[in-house]
């Protein structure tokens, strides 16, 4: 019989999770009540939950070190109860501890490790804006912006980001510009494979008149294009999921009498739509798209604010500019980053707003970037403040901010030993084995202090000719 | 009278048991930080293995078997040098004195924690996992005491006074060595729990070693031995065991002295004298008026006797010191052996 198992029948076994290694718990977790179709953030509690979904059951298991201040949790994210991998950075994940916010700065260390490389194929929506404004030369050297998309997706890395080697990846090349939904580019509705796309956009991919009716064609990209036969064969045969990357230069503009205000309600609408396909019970799993917005341009706005409602304001995407026209006016002062921001919240992806191909193609590559079954979140802070119990909470920069928490409960008067710093500076688990050198280091001191003050004096007795050998 | 053993002669001080000098006192100390580390090994070592307990049990567990560990290396550490005693004699006191001291301290922090808040009018006062110097100094001085009442009682009240002293001497060393060592701001390189508890428990039984109890002088005797060439390493004791005052006489009278030494080296038939003063000290005397000097560092003692004084010359004596006889070829020197040499 065990003696935890001894000393739990004699009622002083606690609720709480060992976190292994250390004298730390973990408090019981908080019931979860989902009530809808959602995506959520489950970090790993032991080596039991871990062991049932990852091989590297050791980075997974939660670990906090008081002699650095580090504190590791892993996590994956789920939706609808199932695993649901993602491509995620220290951008899109906030960490706090106890309620505050961890940034990167002096003495502070935040880092996001992805595990698990994901290998399902995926659809690539690419959603082009093709407006006449896309014809403008900013730069006075020739090259329009259309110019730059092209050489940004025709580029290498990004042709590789989307169709890898051994990936089983297609693109859906949509332009979009005037009313109406948004065309395949080239009439080819599915490209697999990477020759096909470099000359199809070096062919077709051309500026169109027309106003740039971008929330429409977000909202046909995200629901009514995977009712196109071939779209949903791509789908289907391979079990591709659907990734939506929609590219423009300015505001959502559908007229010449359009003002910034006006896009409040159809953005409201858009968000609505998106919050539906994504977390609503009427889309099925494989049909829900993630979404990534990129801006070419400078941004219009500065300090967006983070807004996860779906309900959209005038004052929350114009500021003081709600009564100024798009055409001709607002669009000139740059991209509508606001608007671009809460449609990739919303669609679970991320906004990059980029100026020239350089920037195009980071943000291309980060949006079709490799997706990873579960992460490692750490973090280093002053030691001081691991000297109590304390709340790790893991939150998505996404639409419903999904969080998840874990709450250690470290000992007040005694730790586990140190862990082992790695060359990265994070440290590991110390073997238990460390505790036993650590003690008969110690006894041996011991041993030899107590012997030593004899066998110092018997040496002088020694040399002073008290005794003899 | 022994006679010497071929090969190496380490009588003259013997490893196995603990010289007399300064650093005597040390051993107490070492025997009882050696416990604790023991004792905050297991403790670790079950903690981090299993945890079967919360975090409100660690405090007590820890300090608890620390308090046990010390109570016993303090006991046990007794019995080892002061063996009249039979085992059973002791072993009953003192494993009550370890329970007691485990017990008690373990079930007064427990319900400590449920008063700790009244008493500080502060809820964090009951919050487990907060390090906390000013919440659980209480708990430092609580052990200690325990440490310092249990071997008090174990040695029938016994220098309670001066024990139970040493063990809320032994609970501040142990706290404050606890925080600092567990403190990373105070420390040179990074320090936590780990090694915060392990030098708390070393500070505290050291501590409480040091200063609870010390090897009585009773426990060593005198001897006077011999360090010139001729009767090397003879040695008769100076008292007995009954600790009652003797004398020894040292001359080259050939019948019914307790050291004859040999002529040649001008050595009187009735030299010196070394006895015991009956309260724990020893003293020469010169008896002669040849030579006869005490030599100890940086010091040489006349000690020839002077017709014109109406007593000898003595002086005290110190264990290693000797004495010179004559011409300088005979030369004694006086010892204190653990009792049980004698």
């Amino acid at each position: 019989m065990s003696p935890a198992l001894v000393l739990a029948l004699l009622g002083c076994g606690a609720a709480l999770d060992p976190v292994p290694g250390t004298t730390a718990r973990l408090d019981a977790p908080a019931a979860q009540v989902a009530n809808r179709r959602d995506l959520a953030v489950r970090v790993f509690r032991d080596a039991d939950e871990c062991a049932a979904v990852v091989h590297e059951v050791e980075a997974c298991v939660p670990w906090l070190d008081r002699a650095t201040g580090q504190v590791r949790l892993a996590f994956r994210l789920e939706l609808d109860g199932q695993p649901k991998a993602a491509a995620l950075t220290e951008e899109n994940v906030e960490i706090f501890h106890k309620s505050q916010q961890v940034k990167e700065g002096e003495d502070v260390r935040v880092e996001i490790i992805p595990h698990d490389p994901e290998r399902t194929p995926r659809l690539f929506v690419l959603l082009l804006d093709a407006s006449g404004s896309m014809a403008i030369d900013d730069e006075g050297k020739g090259q329009t912006r259309m110019d730059l998309v092209r050489a940004a997706l025709t580029r290498r890395d990004v042709v590789d980001a989307f169709f890898g080697a051994e990936s089983q990846n297609a693109v859906i090349p949509l332009v979009f510009s005037g009313e109406g939904p948004p065309r395949p580019l080239g009439g080819r509705w599915v490209v697999t494979s990477a020759a096909e796309w470099t000359g199809l956009v070096r062919d077709h991919l051309q500026v169109s008149a027309g106003y740039t009716w971008l929330y429409q064609a977000v909202e046909f990209a995200t629901g009514s294009l995977f009712d196109v036969p071939e779209v949903a064969r791509s789908l289907t045969a391979r079990t591709r999921e659907p990734v939506v990357i929609a590219l423009t230069d300015g505001f959502n503009n559908q007229s010449g009498d359009d003002v910034c205000a006006t896009n409040a309600p159809r953005l409201e609408r858009l968000l609505a739509h998106l919050d539906e396909v994504r977390r609503g019970t009427r889309t099925s799993l494989e049909r829900r798209p993630l979404v990534f917005t990129v801006g070419l341009g400078r941004a219009a706005w500065r300090n967006v604010p983070v807004i996860e409602s779906t309900s959209v304001r005038a004052s929350q995407i114009c500021k003081g500019f709600g009564d100024v026209r798009i055409d001709g006016e607002l669009e000139r002062a740059g991209v509508d980053n606001a608007a671009l921001d809460r449609i990739a919240r919303t669609g679970g992806g991320s906004v990059f707003v980029r100026r020239d191909t350089r920037g195009l193609a980071e943000a291309f590559k980060a949006a079709a970037a490799t997706r990873y079954g579960w992460f490692e979140a750490r973090y280093q802070v002053d030691p001081f403040h691991l000297r109590r119990s304390f709340e790790s909470r893991l939150r998505l920069l996404t639409a419903g901010g999904p969080t998840a928490n874990l709450v250690f409960q470290p000992s007040g008067w005694i730790d586990g030993p140190p862990g082992v710093a790695d060359e990265d500076g994070w440290t590991r688990r110390a073997p238990l084995a460390a505790t036993l050198v650590t003690a008969l280091g110690l006894l041996a001191c011991f041993v030899v202090l107590a012997y030593l003050p004899a066998a110092f004096v018997n040496a002088l007795r020694l040399l002073r000719g008290r005794v003899r050998i | 009278m022994r006679r010497r053993r071929p090969g190496i002669d380490w009588r003259g001080v013997k490893l196995a048991i603990i010289p007399y000098t300064w650093a005597r006192h040390t051993q107490p100390a070492l025997l009882a930080a050696g416990a604790a580390v023991a004792a905050w090994w297991a403790v670790i070592t079950a903690s981090v293995a299993w945890q079967p307990w919360g975090p409100s049990w660690d405090g007590p567990v820890y300090l608890g078997a620390l308090v046990g560990a010390v109570v016993a290396a303090s006991l046990g550490g007794e019995r080892r040098v002061r063996a009249e005693r039979g085992w059973r004699a002791f072993a009953w006191p003192a494993l009550a004195a370890v329970i007691g001291a485990f017990g008690t301290t373990f079930w007064l922090m427990i319900h400590g924690r449920w008063i700790a808040p009244l008493l500080f009018g502060e809820a964090d006062a009951g919050e487990a996992s907060l390090v906390s110097l000013r919440y659980h100094l209480a708990h430092w001085l609580l052990a200690g005491g325990m440490v310092g009442l249990c071997c008090a009682a174990a040695r029938r009240g016994r220098g309670l006074l001066v024990q139970f002293g040493a063990g809320l001497a032994a609970g501040l060393a142990g706290a404050a060595a606890w925080y600092v060592a567990g403190y990373a701001r105070f420390s040179v390189g990074p320090m936590d729990l780990y090694w915060g508890s392990c030098v708390g428990a070393i500070a505290f039984a050291a501590t409480f070693g040091a200063l609870g109890w010390g090897l009585p002088e009773e426990l060593y005797v005198g001897w006077i031995r011999v360090v010139s060439p001729v009767l090397f390493g003879t040695r008769v004791p100076v008292d007995g065991r009954d600790g009652r005052a003797r004398e020894r006489f040292v001359g080259n009278w050939r019948r019914g002295l307790d050291l004859r030494l040999p002529e040649d080296g001008q050595v009187s038939e009735l030299h010196v004298s070394i006895g015991a003063d009956g309260e724990g000290g020893y003293r020469a005397r010169g008896l002669t008026q040849g030579r006869t000097h005490v030599v100890r560092f940086l010091e040489r003692i006349d000690l020839r006797y002077d017709p014109a004084r109406p007593a000898p010359l003595e002086t005290p004596l110190s264990s290693g010191d000797s004495v010179v006889l004559g011409d300088g070829t005979s030369v004694v020197e006086f010892v204190r052996l653990p009792v049980d040499e004698a």
